[in-house]
């Protein structure tokens, strides 16, 4: 080491010890290295391959695509699907929505408004979902309570919204979203704070109204915020796994199942490891396709300022 | 100048915003109740009666809490310096060098960030297994780290240190790992701060990841212990999973409100033009 420092010529011991920063650079990724691949590269790849198996912790052979021919076959893989595209269909656009429309309503007031608000808003996203669950299903209980006495207020009867999909899957989906829409929010209005307040100036002046304003100025200018955020919470909706869980187990005869909760319970209650890794892949490959598509539609004339 | 204006659009963002706190309102004056008064129709949530700890006694001696706690802290505190560690040194390296090999590394960290993590589930339920990581805090403690973020935030914020100090200090003879120590990890500190907090939080709330490689009851951790309390014996009796769901909540409203800053700039780092 001392030897490469003390090389008479100048350039041999700029290259020398240019050589031996990258090398302690080196040693400075070694740990990241080590979990990469322990923890990522190696199971990704994994992943494919045990799909492609009958793997259960004890034996494993391979058994070619048979995996994938179940999935198709799968009643329960089809139900899952269309209910993972039924919260992703109420989530996605939702948080898009409310997010832009809070946002409106918070940036143009004062900063300790708007700090205070964004707090407020994203409180949630900081609480275990578990907890959620907690008090969602006390104020959901048709027995006691928050539920029966609404009901009764209203004049209706009592019923169970965890009972069916077709309230049960939007009840989640507005947890998500109004519950999830802190980051969003954050988001959105540093990037509003980001836009030069001259071009407002200059469509105040043009006699431009509020609302021309909105539509043709700050929106198109979040567009890069918006892709962002699409793209994010696309990829989380399509694996949405708690709430259904432990709202509804993913029933009745899993209309509100997610891919990912039946990917969980083929793999820790049925044993299934290669199915459950099969699901992973399609639902891998689902993700990435809606993700490229997004990105595809959203690049294309995204404006500068 | 901002013009205070009472607009409709203001009053119903009020109006959402003190929805928002009506939650945590309930939560907290429910674990404050007895059972009874939850059950009441409407329910009784007035905290100014009829107030006692009992949920709170009953917790801590009939249920394990302190140990769901201890687990809990203990697996957040060490994933949180896991992360920082591993996110500091490799963004460290990351920022000093921009070689075609260092830009591949940071394009595959990348990838990792945008990678959902569903499909590894199952891969790395086994290759914990195989490890004989499962079961162990250790084992989940290391499965749970997931740098990719923090190496994104630690080669950002390294970057935009001043190169002169790198430079001054290496013609006063100062070696590598000094560098490291005693520029870049002081002066990184508040990105540090930011991603400790969030490995710390992701992990306090996780419930997937932990049910999954922890089976035994004495590893058990809070958000896991309230998941229990939904089914069985307790599962009516809504004042003591309000009460344990607090000790989940009430550290994090401590902790949030004592660093907001660093959590608003957390979230914005990198996604923002300019």
């Amino acid at each position: 080491m001392k030897n490469t420092l003390e090389q008479p010529s100048r350039g041999v011991r700029r290259t020398g010890y240019k050589k031996l920063q990258r090398c302690y650079s080196l040693l400075f990724l070694a740990p990241w290295a080590a979990f990469f691949l322990i923890f990522k590269l190696y199971p990704f790849i994994y992943g494919f391959v045990i799909s492609f198996t009958n793997y259960t912790l004890k034996s494993s052979s391979f058994i070619g695509l048979s995996n994938y021919k179940k999935i198709f076959s799968d009643s329960a893989v089809w139900s899952s699907l269309r209910a993972t595209f039924f919260y992703a269909l109420l989530c996605v656009p939702g948080t898009i929505i409310i997010a832009l429309l809070f946002s409106r309503a918070i940036f143009p007031r004062s900063d300790f408004y708007n700090s205070l608000s964004k707090s407020i808003l994203y409180l949630p996203s900081l609480i275990c979902s578990v907890v959620i669950v907690v008090i969602v299903k006390y104020l959901f209980s048709t027995s006691i309570g928050f539920l029966p006495w609404l009901c009764d207020h209203l004049g209706i009867k009592v019923f169970s919204v965890f009972a069916k999909a077709s309230s049960s899957i939007p009840l989640m989906s507005f947890l998500i979203v109004f519950l999830g829409v802190g980051q969003p929010v954050v988001l959105y209005t540093a990037a509003m704070g980001g836009i030069p307040s001259d071009l407002y100036d200059a469509a105040a002046i043009d006699g431009a109204t509020k609302k021309q304003i909105f539509y043709r100025i700050t929106l198109p200018l979040l567009r890069p915020t918006t892709t962002l955020i699409l793209v994010t919470t696309t990829i989380g909706a399509l694996q949405i796994f708690v709430y259904p869980l432990l709202f509804t187990g993913g029933g009745p005869y899993y209309s509100t199942s997610t891919l990912m909760l039946l990917l969980y319970n083929s793999a820790f209650f049925n044993g299934q490891f290669g199915y459950s890794a099969a699901i992973g892949v399609v639902l891998f490959v689902i993700t990435g396709i809606l993700a490229a598509v997004q990105f595809r539609m959203t690049r294309r004339d995204s404006v500068e300022y | 100048m901002k013009k205070r204006k009472i607009t409709a659009s203001g009053v119903i963002m009020l109006i959402i915003l003190l929805l928002y706190i009506v939650p945590f309102y309930i939560l907290i004056a429910g674990s404050l109740k007895n059972n009874s008064a939850l059950e009441l129709s409407p329910p009784d949530f007035n905290i100014f009666r009829n107030v006692n700890s009992k949920s709170y006694a009953y917790a801590f001696s009939k249920l394990p809490v302190l140990r769901w706690m201890t687990n809990s802290i203990a697996i957040s505190v060490l994933v949180g310096l896991f992360t920082v560690f591993v996110s500091a040194t490799a963004g460290y390296a990351l920022a000093r060098h921009r070689t075609p090999f260092f830009s591949f590394i940071f394009a595959l960290d990348i990838a990792i960030m945008i990678l959902p993590q569903t499909m590894l589930l199952i891969p790395n339920y086994i290759v914990a297994n195989k490890l004989s990581l499962t079961d162990s805090i250790i084992g989940v403690v290391l499965t749970s780290v997931n740098p990719a973020f923090g190496v994104f935030l630690c080669r950002q914020f390294m970057l935009s240190l001043p190169q002169e100090l790198f430079e001054a200090a290496e013609l006063d003879g100062c070696s590598e790992m000094g560098k490291f120590t005693r520029i870049a990890v002081p002066l990184s500190l508040p990105a540090f701060g930011a991603l400790f907090l969030f490995s710390f939080l992701g992990v306090w709330n996780d419930f997937l990841w932990q049910s999954i490689m922890l089976t035994s009851a004495k590893h058990m951790t809070l958000a896991m212990g309230i998941e229990t309390l939904l089914s069985g014996i307790a599962m009516t009796k809504y004042s003591y999973q309000f009460a344990v769901s607090v000790l989940s909540v009430l550290p994090v409203l401590i902790l949030f409100f004592s660093c907001q800053k660093f959590f608003i700039k957390g979230i914005t780092a990198g996604s923002v033009k300019g």
